[in-house]
């Protein structure tokens, strides 16, 4: 029976990780104990362990307390800190679901290389955190082990008070706010780390397309995939991202190192952090934008103001076509990356015997998938079928044409840039952008069900502010305000730049 | 940009119409509020799918049979999952006719689909080419490359331990009579 919902319900809510979160950040004193002591519980009980948020992991989660596992880990820049891995990153030790159905009983056979470069590090696993399936989703709500609920609010779903935590690494960010790592990783295609980071009142940093491996993390548009790491503490996320800025070879789309190497002289010469040149992009002054998203933007662009920063308005108006360029993007490419789970190799597979490889195939899929997945999977095949016309290339025209102006705001010359006549001029133009990372702060469960029933595209359109910079691949930070998300953006490689007015709007608020 | 054509690999760049602009410096805080306070478009106005929009999209029984194949999913669904499923593709397509906006011509069949641009630094910056002695030279080394991690060594992946939860082999059984 195929599944297709043009809006799903979770199959099941599980706020139980989010209670324990709840009364961990509120009453218990150590709430490490209790915590981990329950995942290891459901880990040994494989069938309720997919009903959490957070799996545990058998490395590290065995002993009596996580800080004693902190305190004996390799020394490095990150010894003594814990973090947790968004469960479509690739771990030997434990499943690594996607949390996903289909891939409910896999465990890989190798590391992510993110995790490695932790672990030589010195900072220890705890766990590995909720998502939408695949990364598709910006709620947290479409996963097969339920919906993790916003530590910032109640989490009584009855009472209808409950609110989403974002996503698609809306497990991560709530692990932060939860408090149960220092740090937590996330990866980010269309907004996945900004945007729950923003709802639970974390910081959630997506550096430039390629300064991140991606080996070991589980695809879903790989044009567009970035690991990002979420954490309370600015300094964390910046000591993390410089463990984690290395050239891979395993990674076709790692930026070389002469790339690198040429960044880090360029931004060191262009930028002079005293007197930055702030650019309000036009096309994010939305209409749809809440009064108080409006009021904490205004307040962060004043602050830029009285710190002797020049702020601009300034005109990218291919913003206005980057959710479509976006959606056709992302869907064809995982219709594509989705096609390798077919249950037979790895994965789950059914248990009714089947007259044809092909009937297993199907049965496999059909029931493995959730309906979200399932929905973009049949929207990517259709749009890259013959009877829709050659949308894919056109998107990638317009992602183009987005990426050129944005070069022509920016101060900085993009790295790959080879067109001499866009970097003629340059004076005038912006260090960064700052725009704010969602459009309202986190919904209710109802709120966010009630708005998707009326039309899919809903949810669709809300990432209006965060793809932009995922289709340019530019570094792009969510610092917290309030419950709100303030978003300093960065030309192509300007990764620094970004963390360096991060502190220093942190430093002030 | 890389563009791949019969006369092998070139780079190219794409002239278009820059339209994006440094406007004017907010001098005061009453010019950031003002701006701010000045919306130019509406989110509204992307999924405004009205009825005509929809209707002037077809999809018919067979498209749905075929993505659905496509996609490797049951074709066995009810008329009522057809009806979501064909309302679903049509407002991808409303959506995605977004794409054309500001074009001269709105045919959506390109012509040329040998370009792609993506954001990997060798479509925009190539090395030199390979010359045949190096690329014989690369072959000699694979021996000497090969990864455990990547399962290009014997016994690297074993299927069991991928599976730990399922048995190690599906079976299929064969048509009787």
């Amino acid at each position: 029976m195929l599944r297709v919902r043009i809006v799903g319900r979770p199959q099941k809510l599980v706020p139980s990780f989010c209670r324990l979160v709840h009364r961990a950040s509120a009453s218990t004193s150590d709430p490490w104990n209790s915590l981990i002591s329950s995942r290891i519980n459901t880990n040994k009980d494989t069938t309720s362990a997919e009903k959490n948020t957070v799996t545990g992991s058998s490395t590290s989660c065995n002993s009596s307390t996580a800080s004693t596992d902190a305190a004996s880990s390799p020394a490095g820049s990150l010894s003594g800190t814990t973090y947790i891995a968004k469960d479509n990153i690739v771990t030997t030790h434990e499943f690594s679901t996607g949390a996903s159905r289909i891939l409910s009983n896999y465990r890989s056979p190798f590391d992510a290389t993110v995790v490695l470069l932790l672990d030589a590090a010195g900072s220890t696993l705890l766990g590995k955190s909720n998502l939408d399936e695949f990364g598709m989703g910006s709620s947290t709500t479409n996963s097969h082990y339920g919906t993790t609920l916003n530590p910032l609010y109640s989490v009584e779903v009855e009472t209808g008070k409950a609110h989403i935590s974002g996503g698609s690494s809306g497990g991560s960010a709530a692990a932060v706010a939860g408090k149960l790592a220092n740090f937590a990783l996330g990866t980010d295609t269309g907004g996945s780390v900004r945007q729950p980071a923003s709802y639970c009142g974390t910081v959630g940093f997506k550096p430039t397309y390629g300064r991140i491996s991606r080996w070991g993390v589980i695809s879903y548009a790989q044009t567009l995939d970035t690991v990002g790491i979420i954490s309370d503490d600015i300094h964390t996320v910046e000591k993390v991202y410089h463990v984690l800025d290395k050239y891979d070879d395993k990674d076709p789309t790692s930026l070389p190192d002469d790339i690198r190497n040429s960044l880090k002289s360029k931004c060191s010469e262009d930028v002079n952090s005293t007197s930055l040149t702030v650019g309000v992009p036009r096309e994010f002054v939305v209409g749809d934008l809440s009064q108080e998203v409006k009021e904490v933007w205004f307040s962060v662009l004043s602050q830029l103001q009285d710190m002797g920063h020049t702020v601009k308005i300034v005109s990218v108006p291919s913003i206005k076509q980057s959710l479509s360029s976006y959606y056709t993007l992302a869907t064809a490419e995982a219709a594509s990356n989705l096609s390798r789970y077919d249950g037979v190799r790895y994965g789950q597979t059914t248990e009714d015997l089947q007259e044809k490889a092909h009937d297993l195939i199907v049965a496999n899929r059909t029931n493995g998938f959730g309906p979200e997945v399932q929905r973009r999977i049949l929207l990517g095949n259709y749009t890259l079928s013959s009877e829709s016309g050659d949308h894919y290339i056109k998107a990638t025209q317009v992602r183009e044409k987005l990426v050129n102006e944005f070069n022509q705001v920016f101060n900085l010359r993009h790295v790959f840039s080879n067109d001499t006549n866009v970097d003629k001029e340059t004076s005038g133009r912006c260090d960064i952008l700052v725009a704010p990372t969602a459009i309202n702060s986190a919904p209710t469960l109802e709120e966010y069900h009630q708005q998707n029933e009326t039309n899919f595209l809903n949810d669709y359109v809300n990432d209006i502010l965060t793809v932009p910079a995922s289709l340019a691949g530019l570094p792009t930070i969510s610092i917290p305000r309030g419950k709100h998300g303030i978003q300093i953006m960065g030309q192509f490689g300007a990764d620094q730049t970004v963390l360096d007015v991060s502190k220093k709007l942190m430093e002030v608020k | 940009m890389i563009r791949i054509n019969s006369r092998g690999l070139t780079v190219s760049t794409r002239r278009f119409q820059t339209l994006s602009k440094i406007g004017s410096t907010l001098k005061t805080k009453e010019d950031i509020r003002n701006a701010l306070n000045s919306p130019v478009w509406s989110l509204k106005e992307l999924i405004s799918s009205n009825e005509k929009d929809m209707k002037s999209v077809e999809v018919s029984a067979k498209t749905i049979n075929k993505v659905l194949k496509l996609s490797a999913f049951d074709t066995n669904i009810t008329a009522e999952q057809e009806k979501s499923l064909v309302s679903a593709l049509s407002a991808q397509m409303v959506f995605i006719k977004h794409l054309y906006e500001n074009d001269e011509k709105s045919d959506s069949v390109v012509e040329e689909n040998d370009t792609h641009f993506r954001l990997i630094a060798s479509d925009h910056n190539p090395g030199e080419p390979l010359t045949l002695k190096q690329l014989l030279a690369q072959i000699e080394e694979l021996p000497e490359k090969v990864d455990p991690a990547k399962g290009e060594t014997q016994g690297s992946f074993n299927v069991a331990n991928m599976n730990p939860r399922n048995r190690p082999f599906a079976t299929i059984r064969s048509k009787q009579g």
